[in-house]
């Protein structure tokens, strides 16, 4: 009893498939397309644009010439030289190839939704802002083209997906054609876009990711575009500074907790190498998954293993959750620390003061006369009524090294600015840039800059080093009931 | 006089279908667009996932709701061996679409003795416990980490390796639908109890359709390993991912040939049309509300509204 | 002696989350036991219930202490909508009650889908968390540590289990709708109106996401994305206690929270979780109807 099918229902059957893929086709190309045909159109209108230009150009030439003719009477043999000149000019007119572009076009995906939206949303005003402020000042200089060009930015939302961000940034390249490409936000992602955009030639400058495993594999194309270095080292100065405490203030039990993703990984395993290196005891180590929604138990953990210092690899809703169990289980260590969450503006507005005495790292420091920081401040408290924060600083910092970079080579050739960025020191918001290879990774941010910072009282101090702080550090931190 | 077309109805219809299929897949690599090409490869491997989902789901009536476990699995074994042996991970395929047979033989038997609804909740249990797994043993896996895959050879080889699967497996669900084999299927999906009094052995044949339906997952999990050069937990074991693919299913038509085909291009083009015009959020907006809307319209998928249609027109003529 | 202390404060703590998961859990398995219907987008709408908090705390300064009064009443209205939306036309197309439950599945997916990201474009990617002046403080006697709002959800919990225990058994709507929960056909021919029970015990389904959302607020940060890590887990407590058994729920989900706390001390929370899906899996291997559930 199988499926009968008549010839008709085969053919009908077979028609739709066939409509359907030709449908899909269809769709497919009228996406491409439409993005062609816009393209063309703005070349048209260069062309025509510079067309014209040059069409009066030559008549003015040549009405000048009518006139000298007249008012010397006969061609002299500079005139015909002229003559001969101008035909030639004409002749070559016609071969003209023009060059009608308008824009340096970057391609980029972020988090706009998903788990690293907030971060991501940080960096992503950094970079609009940057472009903002150069089109402001009529765009970037690129010798290749003889003018001024302005930056425009192509942008997808990656879901804080790995693998949707690779399949974006293969239609950035192929489809949207781009000039050049800037990383998405969390070294996750980035993970998954450096072989594309190594594939393809492409530079990747990577401003939202700082684990080790990015730089381990060796990809020509990536280079670390933020000063502060491989997340091994974010949590260094505070470590050297601990470690360097006369020893009745020093700890000496370290609990270390971490996300089990890329950037805490690299957190966790710099924390452990420096308390080798700085002489403490590791007495509590944990990774957590992903989706852990409890920290109570983790922490107690910490707590009755004896740890007087608590180093964290957070974003931030584990590093809320982690303070808040502390709170709750009366955890007092001397210290804690955590990453990325503490560094944005609502660690503060949300967490009140159970956010307070908290540490953490950051490569921007605010009060620092680098270059360009109080301009990028500024413009940001106007456009978007809030505080820079290092993601911000880092992707600003990105379009200074390009506009640096772009000026200096006059190309927007990936090759050339690749090698002129990896041989050269630029001085950004963030302090200066100079890229290595060091220890097996390459392309690194060296040496590593970070700052330490603390909240005290509902605002953001820079303590560590001491050289730029803005506050000294309140340690030991005050314990939970001492602050009620 | 179209009436008179009749040939050996199974092999005309697999002679047409194989040589549309062809026309077309050897085309479109040529173009050397690679956009065009990762696109069609992305179709193609949803194909095969609805194609192969269809023969537990569609003829079976088991309905799978963690069938990325297996895709995943395969995913995974494909990306581990490749990386510990040093090998090409497409030559690893093969070994993952076997190995995942093996275990979901195993795996099968007690699985499939739940019915309906506890099947389908048991199995999302599976692909989290596939996921918990894979956290747990990050020495092998890398857990949250991710495994990095070598550089894939040319994307020509993807589409031509995923139309080669595409066309096998759509020839085998053919075989499968049109022999005793899938006959024991459609009984035990109308009522398993008669079919079991009537002498078809459930065991035997929920399992083999529970293995059938997982090894093109595990192979289509392997090829899309090497060919995304990186996955991870959340990529490889997502429950929206085996939603879309039974939506693409019953959209297309359960319990046909040609439904997972039509339905896995309908909702990938969709996908792709509505990622590419709207924003981030407004896109998933629009997906979540199709997704229900099309699960409630359409429940015998767009295969069997077309015949029914055709039906309804010959009996008129 | 302070290991013993230790371990009483773990599962002190345990109940206390435990009673939180049954709470958020609870709507989960009413609907499938009513209604046969697998709403994934349970922890969705308790996410949406702690923003509706946050903004009634921010926008309009009411205390969040007070502000079930806000969630339970929205998310009532939002249960019917959604039955008269998407319930019945699904009922109305599937053949049989069997197609009808697993077609819940990827309906409510997309539902969750919805409401997920409509959070994202109105309240943007940003984390939110309510801290009260209670937050983090505890009730201390000796080593014993009770943290205040913690005891709060065990309370809440408490509370609207017994309330809703009363509202099932003393009245008559309750008593109907435990009618059509047991035998549809015969609670037609007894003459209950299948329509307007349908709607109101969807409806009260997805007002205890309101309460829960409310009890969750005050414990854990959010962000549009949150659910996303809460369902595996509600799924499993309902699985293991018993599809649409609700005392299996409360059990098993004060059983979950005792569990992570105390393996998530002794040894990772990652084990914890496994072990939490390995019991599921052997439950629906060994005792499919869940271990309180009755009948299959």
């Amino acid at each position: 009893m199988s499926e009968s099918f008549s010839g008709k229902d085969m053919l009908t059957i077979l028609l739709i498939v066939v409509t359907l893929i030709s449908s899909a086709g269809t769709l497919f190309y009228v996406t491409s397309l439409s993005g062609k045909l816009m393209n063309v159109s703005d070349d048209l209108e260069g062309v025509s644009g510079n067309l014209q230009s040059v069409s009066e150009s030559v008549l003015t030439l040549s009405e000048t010439t009518v006139d000298i003719a007249e008012k010397v009477g006969a061609p002299s043999p500079e005139l015909s030289a002229l003559a001969e000149r101008l035909e030639a000019f004409e002749e070559a007119m016609e071969e003209i190839r023009v060059e009608p572009k308008e824009y340096i076009v970057f391609g980029r995906s972020l988090a706009f939704t998903g788990k690293y939206t907030q971060p991501a949303l940080m960096a992503h005003k950094g970079w609009e802002l940057w472009i903002k402020l150069v089109n402001e000042n009529g765009g970037i200089y690129v010798k290749e083209y003889g003018k001024k060009l302005k930056v425009k930015c192509i942008y997808y939302d990656d879901e804080s997906d790995p693998t949707t961000a690779a399949e974006l940034y293969r239609k950035l390249i192929e489809v949207d054609k781009v000039d050049l490409l800037v990383g998405p936000y969390a070294s996750a992602v980035n993970y998954a876009v450096q072989s594309i955009a190594e594939s393809y030639g492409y530079m990747l400058p990577i401003t939202e990711g700082t684990s080790t495993e990015l730089y381990e594999r060796g990809m020509r194309y990536s280079f670390m575009c933020g000063p502060g270095g491989v997340a091994t080292y974010y949590s260094y100065p505070f470590m050297e500074w601990v470690g360097n405490l006369p020893e009745e203030d020093r700890p000496s039990k370290v609990a270390v907790l971490a996300e089990d993703t890329a950037f805490p990984i690299s957190v966790y395993e710099g924390v452990i190498a420096q308390s080798e290196e700085f002489g403490f005891e590791v007495v509590h180590k944990e990774l957590y998954p992903k989706g852990t929604t409890d920290y109570v138990p983790m922490v107690s953990a910490a707590k009755d293993a004896g740890a007087d210092l608590l180093m964290c690899g957070t974003y931030f809703p584990d590093a809320a959750g982690i303070v808040r169990a502390a709170k709750e289980v009366d955890f007092n260590p001397k210290a804690i620390l955590c990453t990325v969450g503490p560094t944005l503006p609502e660690w503060g507005s949300e967490l009140g003061a159970d956010g307070d005495w908290i540490f953490s790292s950051s490569d921007w420091d605010p009060g620092a006369p680098t270059f360009g920081n109080a301009e990028m401040i500024s413009k940001m408290r106007e456009e978007y009524g809030i505080d820079p924060d290092y993601h911000t600083a880092r992707d600003y910092a990105c379009g200074q090294i390009m506009e640096a970079a772009i000026m200096a080579q006059g190309t927007l050739d990936n090759d050339e600015l690749l090698d002129y960025i990896l041989q050269t020191s630029f001085d950004t918001v963030i302090g200066k840039l100079s890229l290595g290879d060091v220890g097996g990774l390459t392309h690194i941010a060296w040496p590593p800059g970070y700052v330490i910072v603390q909240w005290q009282e509902g605002e953001v101090e820079v303590v560590i080093p001491s050289e730029v702080a803005t506050a000294d550090p309140a340690y030991p931190t005050p314990s939970w009931d001492e602050r009620s | 006089m179209i009436k008179d077309i009749m040939f050996s109805k199974k092999d005309a219809k697999l002679i047409v279908f194989a040589a549309a299929a062809i026309l077309i897949l050897i085309i479109i690599p040529l173009t050397g667009n690679r956009f065009i090409m990762a696109t069609t490869f992305t179709i193609l491997t949803y194909m095969v996932l609805a194609q192969a989902y269809n023969i537990l789901g569609g003829y079976g009536g088991y309905v799978n709701f963690g069938y990325s476990a297996f895709y995943g699995l395969g995913g995974y074994i494909t990306a581990i061996l490749s990386t510990q042996w040093h090998v090409s991970p497409l030559l690893m395929v093969p070994i993952a679409g076997l190995a995942v047979g093996v275990i979901s033989a195993i795996l099968g038997v007690p699985l499939l003795r739940l019915k309906g609804v506890y099947f389908a909740i048991g199995m999302i249990t599976v692909n989290f416990i596939f996921l918990c797994l894979v956290l747990l043993f990050p020495k092998i896996t890398k857990a949250g980490l991710g495994i990095v895959l070598p550089p894939p050879p040319p994307l020509q080889v993807f589409c031509y390796l995923a139309a080669a699967v595409a066309v096998v497996t759509t020839l085998a669900a053919h075989r499968i639908a049109n022999s005793s084999f899938g006959l024991a299927l459609r009984s035990i999906r109308e009522d398993e109890e008669v079919a079991e009094v009537v002498g078809v052995n459930l065991t035997k044949y929920k399992v083999l359709g529970f293995v059938a339906s997982t090894i093109p997952a595990a192979v289509v999990g392997g090829i899309t390993a090497a060919y995304l050069t990186y996955i991870d937990p959340d990529t490889m074991f997502n429950i929206g991912f085996s939603v879309k693919v039974i939506l693409m299913a019953r959209l297309g038509g359960l319990g046909t040939i040609a439904g997972p085909l039509v339905g896995a291009l309908v909702i990938q083009a969709i996908s792709y049309a509505l990622r590419y015009t709207l924003g981030g959020v407004l896109h998933k907006i629009v997906w979540g509300a199709l997704l229900s809307a099309t699960i409630i319209l359409l429940p015998g998928g767009v295969i069997k509204y077309v015949r029914s249609v055709l039906v309804r027109r010959s009996a008129i003529s | 002696m302070k290991e013993l202390f230790s371990f009483v404060n773990l599962v002190i703590n345990g109940l206390m989350i435990g009673s939180l998961y049954s709470v958020m859990t609870l709507g989960l398995t009413l609907l499938f036991g009513v209604m046969g219907v697998i709403n994934v987008a349970q922890a969705d709408f308790i996410i949406l219930s702690a923003y509706i908090v946050y903004w009634m705390s921010h926008s309009y300064g009411m205390s969040p202490f007070i502000s079930f009064i806000v969630t339970v009443p929205i998310m009532f209205g939002m249960g019917m909508l959604l039955e008269k939306g998407l319930i019945e036309p699904l009922q109305m197309r599937t053949r049989s009650h069997g197609e009808f439950v697993r077609m819940t599945l990827p309906v409510f997916f997309g539902v969750a889908m919805v409401v997920r990201h409509s959070m994202t474009a109105l309240w943007t990617g940003d984390y939110r968390a309510i801290t009260t002046h209670l937050t983090g403080k505890a009730f201390t006697s000796g080593l014993i540590r009770v943290p205040i709002l913690r005891l709060l959800c065990l309370v809440g919990s408490f509370a609207i289990v017994g309330l809703l225990y009363l509202y099932l058994t003393k009245t008559k709507t309750g008593k109907q709708i435990r009618a059509l929960s047991q035998n549809a056909v015969a609670a037609k021919i007894v003459g209950i109106n299948v329509e307007r029970i349908r709607l109101i015990s969807f409806a009260i389904g997805i007002c205890t996401a309101g309460f829960a959302g409310y009890l969750f607020s005050f414990i854990y940060t959010f962000f549009p994305g949150a659910a996303g890590e809460w369902v595996p887990l509600l799924f499993c407590i309902m699985v293991t206690g018993g599809l649409g058994c609700t005392e299996g729920t409360l059990v098993i989900g004060i059983l979950f929270g005792v569990v992570d706390s105390v393996v998530g001390y002794y040894v990772t929370m990652a084990f914890s979780r496994v072990l939490v899906f390995i019991t599921m899996l052997l439950v629906l291997l060994f005792r499919p109807r869940g271990i309180f559930g009755r009948g299959l």
